[in-house]
């Protein structure tokens, strides 16, 4: 029920094509059945005839049962393209389905996203959905699909109780036996097909397993070995599957046996009938085709009984995705507007990702004003990241608050607030649009400003040598650019936006020594309002920042210019020492 | 069915049908047997099914004219012989052609893997675990479908089909023939079809991929949306894209089902004619009633086949895809090679030796350039040098994982590519940082598998490793069955596995990685034990991280930037005061203050 409920809140825009469905199902219906209705008239019309004195029947009898049958083969037709507006419904639902659970992903915050890899999202957005015989399919042909069964069902069954009820009750006489069979036999074929399952996934482990550890096989000499351990599995398998096919065979004979019984009866019953005269040798021939056209409805059902089990378990996939919080839910949804950015504060912060886990920031309190150039530094897990996340308003703290003009950052309009902060994360990401596309990301912004800001992030002589320029595409289908110049561009884009505050999570690593002096000094020049909060593993960052940070485990263990942290700091000196090292060790040649 | 997304069509070089055909044939050669009496059967299965209808026609023109109840209850009697034998017959044969599609399969599963195993370390570069997964699994399975279900089904749908044609032209060939003069149009029609489809399918998995890589793109830079408010414009986009492929998924459909709809129309013209010419020849006295009866019964069931030909025909091309990237692996050659020389040849007394050894993984990326070194008998080598530096690659050269380019390893002053590559193998003992353990149980762990091992040699081997007390901790001790990659252990119990591992041969040479992951003060305690008693009396040659490892080492050799840059004992290098005396301080000083820099923080 719940399922139904699901299913039918993404057909209610669509629920006008229902109409057509219900028609299509009823049409499809309707000329299945009126078809051997025609010949069952012609038999009978020429039987009479033959048996009559002088054995002629009228042309135009002839004609018109011509008429009629290319009249009933083009509803046919038409009713053959049911299929098609069934697979144009999935794929409305489909589209439909995968934005609403595309637009609940883009909105979820962190927690989300360490419960979830992207690979598992990703087949959840498209095979759960779009997969067969999964969510879509499901939704409209699977279901319309036994509506369609059971109305054939229902048709052919009326019609041979209508034509003779005596042969019709008689000809499906063995249907409750094999049915009542069939029942048993499922619990059975679902036991196999459960330990069929399991071998399949032994294999596919014992696979998983021997490749991931290649290295361990061949080095202790166990190819061989290993490979007879997977044709005793493999062996195994064969006996599973054959018990599997032999009862599915089975089962396919049962239904088989079902349409044979009963054209059997008919064919005995209905011809001593008609010797006897008690039924037209016409409807002995509808009778015996009627029989095979029940084989496939009944056929049918149970096999979609299977598959919404799976579509089932899709859309299982699909709700714990809107269930699943983000942990940012409720939390930024002030309406206050931010003005011009004059002091962005930490205050008593802390954070930690999950309960029970260490904090991995642990009460910082520090202030960015207007114009001021921060750095943090510290070792790899100290919490610089997070640091970063925090200011930017992408992580909600644990403690304390982020505080903005002397207002907490919750008062205010968080989209506002973004728009005055320029982010750039450690790893870059674009996207397969137009580099120009990139950086203006869906802003106004005009594309001088756009030219500029790649000349700030010194990348715009590199994008203009593209084959198509500054509209080339990229990724994907398109161009891929390198590393650093992924972080140029991503600078670009923070730059494109005219942040208050930018906030840098140790990307200058792509600038060289050069480049790097130049984009101070432009930051300086063209942004000398911005704050900036710089996480950085460079000396020369440190050294030219008003105020350095040092991270140690989640805690603000030294505060003050480069030249205050050397002389009084342990941490900042063993830090740049280590730096130093790993910088000479790494140019050493 | 359209629906399937070949994401790896492309990697595979093209080959032709005709040379694909002639790598399939020889795996059925052992199973001919079997393909014989499947095709046997079929003709009767095929014959089974064209009875009944004339059973119809025998009835309606003999027994009931004749009111002759005796006679319709043979004619019943004999359709339910045939039909019902047919029904065994047919499933005999389903079951055969599934033994023999599954046997086959089963050889050419067991042959992929063995052959997959034995190819070297650069094709496992190459190909990730789940690749290959799917080419050892799915594919053999799409092999099994073709084999067992979908080219038998071919057969039978052709047979069916010339079957019912030749029965009505016997029956009458003067209606007969018109209906024949369809046949050729409902092919060359289908034909065209499928042409036309493969383009749309071909189009449809483009957008498919599309939406994927969409779908991909943006969830993984959902903060970067966030952060730009970005949101809006990523709906627009996906929808977009959702649109791209729903603008070419329905046309195609539509196209699909019309043309069927079309084609199915051609039953409604064979009717038609059957009706016109035939109701004229009944009256004419040529063609009787149930000749007629037999003519529409036989035309409502011929098409069908026709239908369900068309679409294994697509399977079968498509599972010629899977058939090229079998064989694509199954050719590739190990790229290290046994050696012409016997086992016996091979001696270990005095050293094994790198001269001059070049290696690239990659064209003309020189990893090692120009790297001698001799570990003597006896003698324990540290392996230090920051990540990159080429460490590891010394003991993939070491272990045969992979061949110089230029230059050679020697034991014993021959180059060990003269001996068979197992034969090397076994004289050495390989410890990995990252302890893997395989699905199984302890014992086949420790032996990996070799059976011929006796359990004495594992738990004496387990006793020197300490293993012994984790194992007889387990439930089930030596035969108990590790969870998943032995998360059941703790990393330093899976070292001193592994510890055991190595020793089970007793390798006169250990090849050591040292893990860097810590472990808690007492298992710390029993693995340096362990290790101590490991290298008590064999050669070592060990990737070093550990402080007292580098200490005991008899000689250190700093690896860095593809050459040994520093050789020596621990004292002599840090007087020399360069690069290794840097490292040291830098690298086990902080080691040594114990300092952990795991934060929860990515």
């Amino acid at each position: 029920m719940k399922y139904l409920r699901w299913i039918w809140h993404f057909w209610r825009p669509h629920r006008t094509w229902l109409v057509l469905l219900v028609f299509l199902t009823l049409l499809s219906s309707a000329v299945t059945i009126g078809y051997p209705l025609v010949f069952r008239y012609l038999i009978d019309a020429l039987n009479k005839s033959l048996s009559a004195e002088v054995p002629e029947m009228a042309g135009t009898t002839t004609w018109s049962l011509v008429g009629i049958i290319a009249a009933i083969g083009l509803a046919r037709s038409l009713a053959y393209l049911y299929p098609g507006f069934r697979a144009m419904l999935n794929a409305k639902l489909e589209m439909d389905i995968r934005q609403h659970y595309f637009s609940a992903i883009i909105e979820k915050g962190y927690r989300f996203f360490q419960k979830f890899r992207t690979g598992d999202l990703v087949t959840r957005l498209t095979d759960d959905i779009g997969g067969f015989p999964k969510i879509a399919w499901f939704s409209c042909s699977g279901i319309f699909r036994a509506i369609e069964s059971s109305s054939k069902f229902i048709f052919c069954m009326s019609f041979m109780l209508w034509m003779n009820w005596q042969l019709a009750l008689l000809s499906i006489a063995p249907l409750p036996v094999m049915l009542y069979i069939f029942y048993h036999v499922r619990t059975a074929l679902g036991q196999r097909a459960a330990d069929r399952q399991k071998i399949i996934s032994k294999t596919n482990e014992s696979l998983e397993a021997a490749f991931s550890g290649v290295r361990i096989l061949k080095a202790f000499r166990g190819e061989n070995n290993q490979s007879q351990e997977f044709r005793g599995i493999l062996d195994k398998r064969i006996g599973v599957e054959l018990s599997v096919i032999r009862l599915w065979m089975g089962v396919w004979n049962l239904y088989w046996g079902i349409e044979f019984v009963g054209q059997i009866i008919v064919v005995i019953a209905g011809g001593i009938m008609v010797i006897r005269g008690t039924l037209t040798l016409g409807e002995f021939y509808a009778f015996y085709v009627y029989l095979s056209l029940l084989l496939q409805p009944l056929m049918d059902i149970p096999h979609l009984f299977v598959t919404s089990r799976q579509a089932f378990a899709s859309i299982d996939r699909e709700i714990e995705i809107a269930e699943t919080p983000g942990g940012t839910e409720g939390v930024y949804t002030g309406t206050a507007p931010v003005g011009l950015l004059d002091s962005v504060s930490l205050d008593g912060v802390s954070f930690r990702y999950e309960e029970g886990l260490p904090a991995s920031l642990d009460n910082i309190s520090l202030t960015l004003r207007k114009g001021e150039r921060a750095a943090v530094v510290g070792a790899v897990g100290s919490g610089k990241s997070t640091l970063i996340k925090l200011v930017a308003g992408h992580l909600p703290p644990s403690q304390g608050q982020v505080v903005v003009n002397r207002k907490p950052l919750q008062s205010y309009k968080i989209d506002d607030y973004r728009n005055r902060v320029g982010y750039i994360p450690q790893e870059a990401t674009l996207f397969s649009e137009s580099v120009k596309e990139n950086v203006r990301f869906g802003r106004e912004i005009s594309d001088r400003d756009i030219e500029e800001s790649l000349e700030y992030a010194q990348v715009k002589r590199e994008m203009e040598a593209l084959p198509e320029g500054l509209n080339q595409v990229l990724g994907q289908k398109g161009l891929t650019v390198s590393g650093g110049q992924k972080q140029r561009l991503a600078i670009a884009r923070a730059l494109a936006g005219h942040p208050d505050l930018l906030l840098m999570d140790d990307c200058t690593a792509s600038l060289d020594a050069e480049n790097e002096r130049a984009f101070w000094a432009i930051l300086a020049e063209r942004f000398p309002d911005a704050a900036c909060l710089i996480v950085s593993h460079r000396l020369a960052t440190a050294r030219q920042a008003d105020t350095v940070y040092v991270l140690a485990g989640g805690r603000i263990v030294g505060k003050g210019t480069h030249a205050e942290l050397l002389a009084t700091c342990e941490e900042y000196r063993s830090f740049l020492t280590r730096e130093e090292l790993k910088a000479a060790l790494a140019t050493a040649r | 069915m359209w629906w399937h997304l070949d994401e790896t069509e492309e990697y595979v070089r093209r080959q032709s049908v005709r040379e694909l055909i002639g790598k399939v044939i020889p795996l059925f050669r052992p199973h001919a047997r079997y393909l014989f009496a499947a095709i046997g059967l079929l003709l009767l299965i095929t014959a089974s099914q064209l009875v009944g209808p004339l059973v119809l026609q025998h009835i309606i023109d003999v027994n009931i004219p004749a009111n002759d109840i005796r006679g319709l209850l043979l004619a019943a009697g004999f359709y339910v012989a045939v039909a019902t034998s047919g029904a065994a017959v047919g499933y005999l044969q389903a079951i055969t052609l599934f033994k023999l599609g599954i046997n086959i399969v089963t050889d050419l599963k067991s042959r992929l893997f063995n052959h997959v195993l034995h190819l070297g370390l650069d094709f496992h570069e190459q190909y990730s675990p789940g690749k290959l997964i799917s080419r050892v699994e799915s594919d053999t399975e799409t092999l099994k479908d073709l084999f067992s279900d979908v080219a038998v089904n071919l057969l039978r749908n052709l047979m069916l089909f010339i079957g019912i044609l030749t029965v009505l032209c016997i029956k009458s060939f003067s209606i007969a023939a018109f209906v024949l003069l369809l046949v050729p149009f409902l092919f060359g029609a289908t034909f065209l079809f499928l042409t036309y489809m493969r383009k749309y399918w071909r189009e449809w998995r483009a957008q498919w991929a599309i939406v994927t890589g969409y779908v991909t793109e943006y969830v993984q830079g959902v903060d970067i949306i966030q952060q730009f408010n970005y949101q809006d414009n990523a709906r627009r986009r996906m929808h977009e894209v959702n649109l791209g492929k729903y603008r070419v998924e329905v046309p195609a459909m539509f196209f699909e089902y019309s043309f069927w709809s079309a084609f199915l129309y051609g039953e409604i013209i064979a009717v038609i004619i059957v009706l016109i010419i035939g109701v004229r020849g009944v009256f004419a006295g040529t063609v009787t009633l149930g000749v007629l009866v037999l003519f529409i019964e036989y035309i409502r069931q011929m098409f069908f086949p026709i239908m369900q030909l068309s679409e294994q025909l697509n399977f079968i091309q498509r599972s010629l895809v899977s058939v090229e990237r079998i064989f694509s692996i199954l050719e590739t050659e190990p790229s290290v090679r046994d050696g012409k020389s016997s086992s016996e040849e091979l001696r270990f007394e005095r050293e094994i030796a790198l001269e001059n050894v070049w290696f690239a993984y990659e064209g003309e990326e020189w990893v090692l350039r120009d790297v001698s070194l001799a570990i003597k008998k006896g003698q324990k080598i540290a392996l230090v040098g920051t990540s990159g530096g080429g460490k590891s690659t010394i003991v993939n050269l070491l272990l045969r994982f992979y061949d110089p380019q230029k230059g050679r390893v020697t034991v014993d002053g021959r180059d060990i590519r003269d001996f068979p590559i197992k034969a090397w193998r076994k004289l050495i003992g390989l410890v990995l940082q990252d302890v893997f353990l395989f699905p199984g149980n302890v014992s086949d762990n420790l032996r990996v598998f070799d059976s011929e091992v006796p359990l004495e040699r594992v738990k004496k081997a387990s006793a020197v490793a300490h293993a012994n007390t984790v194992i007889e901790r387990l439930p089930g001790q030596y035969e108990g069955e590790l969870a998943e990659r032995g998360v059941n252990l703790s990393v330093g119990e899976r070292q001193l596995l592994s510890f055991a591992r190595a020793l089970v041969y007793d390798p006169p040479l250990l090849v050591l990685d040292e893990a860097t992951s810590s472990v808690d003060p007492h298992t710390e305690r029993l693995v340096q034990e362990a290790l101590d008693r490991l290298l008590e009396g064999r050669t070592a040659v060990i990737v070093a991280h550990r402080l007292s490892t580098v200490l005991n080492a008899d000689r250190i050799l700093l690896v860095h930037d593809g050459v040994v840059a520093e050789n020596g004992a621990h004292e002599e290098l840090l007087e020399l005061n360069g690069l290794y005396a840097k490292l040291f301080h830098l690298q086990f000083a902080d080691f040594e203050a114990g300092k952990d820099e795991n934060g929860g923080a990515r």
